[in-house]
């Protein structure tokens, strides 16, 4: 009687089991297969569209729901700003003081709504959103990053003609120098063409 | 032409060398300064670049741009940078510029001491810097953040300039003792402020970097500026920032004192 | 009777007599009676003598001309005296005061330097109201005595604008009613008419006779100028490459130069006559025409004669024309100016 041989799909079969087992039990994601979590979230903002002055502080709110059954890791909000001319650089820092908003996690079914300050600062055509991140990598599911709906921001210079109350000054300290010191030259002046020419009165008594 | 008494030995005895004959040096001096056009001149055009300075501090501030405290350490470091700056080409020019005028030879041929002519000159020089800052204490008043922002930078801003102002101009007036040449006297005097402030340009970090920093007077000026401005550090707090200054100010009027001494028609020392 | 000390190179105490050297008649010195005495003073710029071994004396009311071409060493010496730069070696006193201590000196000087600079925003008046501060004087007291002098230069109409407005002539006064701010025993004029029209020249000149006569001071004055000297100066010390080449009165320095020839016009036909006269004439060394024209006649005394003969030779000359019976036209001179002694004794001292 002859031994019998394993085919070739037999092992390929067998290793992929192995494989599959060994992924799961490590907690890697499985090739091909959706992060659950982040198809789960949905990002929603307050606002579509607004118009402002620069210097104009508004505010919106964005709202993180979990429509999955399982309840979320912890979240990192963050508000990004792009110029929509392309040609002008944007700093977070300076249109708001919230960058980043730590979210607690979100039990399944329910919603957590994030208030956000902004204050344009240069004029122009400019789209806000907020993206939604896992807090770190041990947490994250594979997939594509959510985030809300653009909002568009069109910003219009606003001239201050005393931003801060500092016009006064800047007038004023010039103007009295300058009209102090012509005063000053017209007195010096003045007590020169005064001096009269005197005799030689005291000239022997020296 | 006047007929004339003949003088006499008491007549002549009348003539003598003053008693505070610096006080006579530094009250003419610092009438052709402030009489003349060159100083009122400087104050104004300082006046409009503050102007110029606050006014745009002031809107980036309400853009939230830049910071209140960031805002008045600009105008408090400006005005540090231009009154030593002034400072030290005045004092370059007092000696070496009466030189090339011709005018030196009348005032070395009166009684007054070597050491009173130049301490008088030193003295109208100096009085630049605390002009420029009363100047720009309005301005600071404009962008403080509270009447303890205001004090504080004041008094940080006068106390660093003080010192750097006497340090410079002392310098000033050594190379202009030693230089025959007004021109040679100025460049080589910006020369040397240059190299000093330089390094306020670049990130001093590190240990070297921040020796540098303490070292150097000017940084170390700086830096003590900027750390009770920006920083709300106390004065006292960063005491040990100013030791370079104090040490540059007192070896520069050391200095300038030798220096004094041998003042000449010519320049150089002991000719 | 002036002590005039001449070296060459070295110090010495006692009057040399040097072939170049003209001295003063002597009456007797009183060295008690000078304001300014100066003893072997040299100045030396590294490897350069500017001034070699300058010795003389001044008594009040004297000006004492100091002459020399350009490079002599005047202003080094003016500079020397007046404190501005200390001597290499020798010594001098002024009003008493040893040259050690030169602040006490500069309250009894007063000096116009050669290149005198002035601060021309400022006014005349505020000018000399300064040097007067500085000079010890209290406010009040500065104010009338920059009045004073003003009015004493002719600028008190100008005294209350600023010098920048004044001509050459002006600040020349101006420095001169500075010089004059502290009345100081011993004024050092450096060149004063440098750069002044005749008619401004003469003012100074007048001014400066003033300053010595009525206020008694000594002064010296440094110039190119010989009719200058000759007319306001007492005595002249010519400074040559440094040295002191000749000092005396005026008049002894003139005779240094004294006429040596004489230029005579007669008529031609008297040609052949004058001629021999001349030849006869005590003291004549030599006669010639003149470029060959009958009727022109020069006739050279012999030196040692002249010096004999006090130095004046017109007499023989016209003596033997008359007793010749040979009619004079024209008699000129030559020689016996200033200018020529000068020339003399510098072109001398550069051979």
């Amino acid at each position: 009687m002859r031994p019998t041989r394993l085919g070739p799909a037999a092992i390929a079969a067998a290793l992929s089991i192995v494989l599959l087992v060994a992924m799961v039990s490590s907690g890697a994601p499985a090739f091909g297969q959706e992060n659950a979590a982040a198809s789960d979230l949905r990002v929603s903002v307050s606002k579509s569209e607004v118009s402002a002055l620069t210097g104009d502080t508004f505010t919106f709110t964005s709202e993180i729901t979990n429509t999955g059954s399982e309840v979320t890791p912890p979240l990192i909000a963050n508000l990004d700003f792009v110029a929509l001319d392309q040609s002008t650089y944007i700093d977070p820092e300076d249109w708001s003081p919230q960058r980043t908003l730590v979210v607690d996690p979100i039990a399944a079914g329910s919603s957590a709504t994030q208030s956000w300050t902004v204050k344009p600062v240069l004029n122009g055509d400019v789209a806000a959103y907020v993206v939604v991140l896992p807090t770190s990598p041990a947490l994250a599911t594979a997939g594509p990053l959510v985030s809300s709906p653009a909002i568009y921001l069109h910003v219009e210079e606003h001239r201050a003609l005393n931003p801060g109350g500092v016009l006064p000054v800047v007038l004023a300290v010039p103007g009295v120098l300058a009209g102090a010191f012509v005063i000053l030259r017209v007195n010096h002046g003045r007590g020169h063409r005064k001096e009269p020419p005197r005799g030689p009165t005291g000239l022997t008594s020296y | 032409m006047t007929s004339l008494a003949r003088s006499d030995s008491r007549l002549r005895s009348a003539a003598k060398a003053p008693t505070h004959g610096w006080l006579v040096v530094a009250v003419q001096e610092l009438s052709d300064i402030w009489l003349s056009w060159r100083g009122p001149i400087i104050v104004f055009a300082f006046s409009l670049l503050l102007s110029l300075l606050t006014y745009l501090a002031a809107t980036n501030k309400e853009l939230n741009i830049i910071d209140q405290r960031d805002t008045v350490n600009l105008v408090v470091q400006v005005t540090l940078g231009i009154g030593v700056a002034v400072s030290l080409l005045f004092g370059a020019d007092t000696v070496s510029g009466e030189r090339e005028r011709e005018t030196l030879e009348s005032l070395l041929l009166t009684p007054v001491p070597r050491r009173q002519i130049a301490l008088g000159k030193l003295l109208a020089v100096v009085s630049v810097w605390p002009v420029l800052m009363l100047v720009a204490v309005p301005y600071v008043w404009a962008l403080r953040a509270g009447a303890i922002l205001f004090t504080d930078a004041v008094v940080a801003g006068f106390v660093v300039g003080s010192l750097l102002t006497a340090a410079f101009a002392s310098l000033g007036v050594i190379v202009s003792i030693l230089s025959n040449s007004n021109r040679l006297s100025l460049a080589a005097s910006f020369f040397v402020f240059v190299v000093l402030l330089a390094p306020t340009r670049i990130p001093l970090t590190g240990w070297f970097g921040d020796h540098i920093a303490r070292i150097n007077p000017v940084t170390a000026g700086s830096r003590f500026v900027d750390r009770v401005i920006v920083a709300n550090h106390s004065l006292g707090q960063e005491w040990t920032l100013l030791i370079a200054p104090v040490v540059a100010a007192v070896i520069a009027l050391a200095v300038a004192f030798v220096a004094a001494g041998r003042l000449r028609l010519q320049g150089g020392i002991g000719r | 009777m002036l002590a005039v000390y001449a070296g060459i190179g070295k110090m010495e105490l006692n009057p040399v007599r040097d072939p170049t050297h003209v001295t003063a008649d002597a009456a007797g010195s009183d060295p008690a009676g000078a304001v300014l005495a100066v003893d072997g003073i040299s100045k030396s710029f590294g490897p350069l003598m500017a001034v070699r071994d300058l010795s003389f004396e001044a008594r009040s009311g004297e000006i004492i001309g100091l002459l020399g071409p350009n490079g002599a060493g005047k202003t080094t010496a003016i500079r020397v005296l007046s404190t501005i730069l200390p001597p290499t070696r020798g010594r001098f006193t002024l009003g008493g005061i040893p040259h050690t201590k030169p602040g006490a000196i500069r309250q009894q000087i007063g000096v116009l330097p050669e290149s005198a600079g002035y601060p021309l925003h400022q006014t005349g008046a505020e000018f000399l109201r300064y040097h007067a501060r500085l000079f010890g004087r209290p406010a009040r007291s500065a104010r009338e005595i920059a009045a004073s002098l003003l009015a004493e230069v002719g600028l008190a109409e100008r005294g209350s604008l600023p010098i920048a407005t004044y001509s050459r002539g002006m600040r020349q006064r101006l420095g001169v009613a500075r010089a004059l701010i502290n009345t100081p025993s011993v004024i050092f004029l450096d060149e004063p008419t440098l750069g002044l029209d005749p008619a401004g020249q003469r003012q100074m000149l007048a001014l400066i006779r003033d300053v010595a006569g009525q206020r008694g001071a000594t002064v010296i004055l440094s110039t190119h100028f010989l009719d200058e000297v000759e007319e306001v100066c007492s005595r002249v010390i010519i400074l040559n490459r440094g040295e002191v080449i000749a000092e005396g009165s005026v008049a002894d320095i003139k005779r240094r130069a004294a006429p040596r020839t004489v230029r005579v016009h007669v008529p031609p036909e008297m040609h052949d006559e004058a001629l021999s006269a001349l030849k006869r004439a005590d003291g004549v060394a030599n006669v010639d025409s003149i470029n060959g024209e009958r009727g022109w006649l020069i006739a050279t005394f012999d030196s040692a004669w002249l010096d004999e003969h006090g130095g004046v030779p017109i007499n023989s000359a016209i003596r033997a024309l008359a007793d010749a019976g040979v009619l004079i036209l024209s008699f000129e001179l030559e020689g016996g100016r200033l200018s020529d002694a000068f020339l003399s004794l510098t072109e001398g001292g550069q051979q």
